[in-house]
């Protein structure tokens, strides 16, 4: 039981963590993933070799929402800063339950009573 | 009644640490890293003050011959509007600050409800005191360096503050200011005691450390994670800023108050300053002295373990168990089968017994408490069980 729970927390941590991961450039980009705020050379590479580019339309609504959050706070620019902030925050916790999960099962307390000879 | 406050935080404390080691395991519990998450955090300052340090101009008039104003504000201010990624760091450094302080605090009633601040733990409570005392006023400087109208509020109580100081008052004062009043060479200053002491807590550690034979300085990745996670998701939910920039001509009465740091300043504002003094003065001494009633031990004199010569075969067992690091290998006399052999440092000595048990060769004694002793002992009772 307690080494299924262990493998779901894993996958779990690693999914989440990825999946977060995969916001930061979203994040770092201004929390917009516009074709023209990608840099140069992904957008050179893009254009000419055909690879294409993350979309990122499912998170857009977070982008008003959260920048909205950050004016309130007194927040005058950087937006994608904050939120590259708290999707590597996130991306963390996740990855900390993973790894947590993976060297639960190592760390079963052992004790050795000393023997005198 | 005073016995019985303690034994209950044990308790408390005792079964909080067991439920989180059924959820996360002994691993992972960060009970048990209690001491390294201050360290840390602390680690996390040295870096994130690096990167502000590359940035930060300590002055408060114009630092360069330029048509705009370029001063500690407004280095600040660049630092958290246009610097990439600059308002990330600054808020990393500020939470990093009061986490530290949080852990340093939490580390301590674990220490006292645990029973391990007396006794010949005594240098590392005192000097964990100083430590956290140290924490907080570099903490303190550092909201002097931002120079917005808190930091100049800050900097006119402190000055008051030492202005009622009998004898060393002035002299503090002068230093503080850097000269008699605030100046470019004030802010300087504030930044040299913001760095300087910062690295001085090294030294303190390497006090807090040195009876201590395995100190567990750093936590595994997973607990670093979460530690970083927090201070990072704090920077999105509570961003910081700065107040209007100091004009030291104006007199601004009121400011955020940050409870980590500045509550010795509402203190200040509460009651006067000979009290506030005489208050924070006496809460230090007291908290120093905290162990001091253990240290009466007239009536169990402890008598320092002692090495049997012709026994000890200089295997370094005694010394790696010792918890005071109170038995140091030297090389063996000329004419020894070993290279070795074990000496005790009778004044780190706590005659608590450990390489007795550690040692597999009988080589190692309590003077008042000898091993055959011991045995004999545990035959009785196991005799007077059985019959």
């Amino acid at each position: 039981m307690g080494k299924t729970i262990d493998i779901v927390l894993v996958v779990v941590g690693a999914i989440a963590c990825l999946a977060l991961t995969g916001l930061m450039p979203w994040a770092e980009l201004g929390m917009t993933g516009a074709h023209d705020a990608w840099p140069l050379w992904l957008r050179w590479i893009n254009l000419n070799l055909g690879v294409p580019l993350p979309s990122y339309d499912p998170v857009a609504g977070l982008s008003t929402g959260w920048s909205e959050y950050l004016k309130k706070a007194g927040v005058e620019s950087s937006f994608g800063d904050y939120a590259y902030s708290l999707v590597m925050g996130f991306a963390l916790i996740a990855a900390a339950i993973g790894i947590a999960a993976i060297g639960r099962e190592e760390a079963e307390e052992k004790t050795v009573l000393p023997i005198k000879k | 009644m005073y016995t019985s406050i303690p034994k209950g935080l044990t308790d408390l404390t005792l079964a909080i640490e067991k439920g989180t080691n059924a959820v996360v395991s002994n691993r992972y519990n960060p009970f048990y890293y209690h001491g390294a998450l201050p360290q840390f955090y602390l680690w996390v300052l040295f870096l994130s003050g690096l990167l502000l340090f590359a940035y930060y101009i300590p002055t408060i008039d114009n630092a360069y011959f330029s048509a705009n104003l370029v001063n500690a504000w407004t280095s600040v201010d660049y630092i958290t509007d246009k610097l990439p990624m600059g308002a990330i760091v600054r808020g990393v450094h500020r939470y990093a600050g009061d986490a530290m302080v949080i852990t340093i605090v939490l580390h301590a009633l674990r220490v006292w409800v645990t029973d391990r601040y007396r006794q010949y733990r005594w240098i590392q409570w005192v000097s964990g005191i100083v430590l956290l005392l140290m924490v907080l006023f570099i903490g303190q400087t550092g909201y002097y360096l931002v120079w917005d109208e808190r930091s100049l509020i800050l900097t006119r109580m402190t000055v008051s503050a030492f202005d009622v100081l009998p004898i060393i008052g002035p002299g503090l004062k002068a230093w503080f200011l850097n000269g008699s009043a605030i100046t470019n060479l004030t802010l300087s200053n504030f930044l040299f005691i913001h760095i300087g002491l910062s690295f001085t807590l090294l030294f303190g550690l390497w006090m807090h450390y040195v009876r201590m034979t395995r100190p567990i300085i750093a936590p595994p990745p997973a607990i670093n994670y979460m530690l970083m996670a927090v201070l990072l998701i704090f920077v999105f939910a509570f961003p910081i800023t700065s107040g209007a920039m100091a004009d030291i001509n104006s007199a601004p009465t009121s400011f955020d108050i940050d409870w980590f740091f500045l509550f010795p300043y509402w203190l200040m504002a509460k009651v006067d300053l000979t009290a506030y003094w005489v208050i924070m003065v006496g809460a230090a001494a007291g908290l120093c002295l905290v162990p001091l009633p253990s240290l009466y031990k007239a009536a169990n004199p402890i008598e320092a373990a002692e090495v049997v010569l012709t026994k000890c075969v200089g295997c370094s067992l005694c010394a790696n168990d010792c918890p005071y690091q109170a038995i140091e290998m030297v090389p063996a006399p000329a004419g020894s089968r070993f290279k070795l052999l074990a000496t005790v440092k009778p004044y780190r000595c706590s005659g608590c017994g450990v390489c007795v048990g550690a040692c597999a060769f009988d080589a190692i004694d309590l003077p008042n408490l000898l091993d055959t002793d011991v045995t004999a002992q545990i035959r009785a009772m196991a005799e007077a069980q059985t019959t």
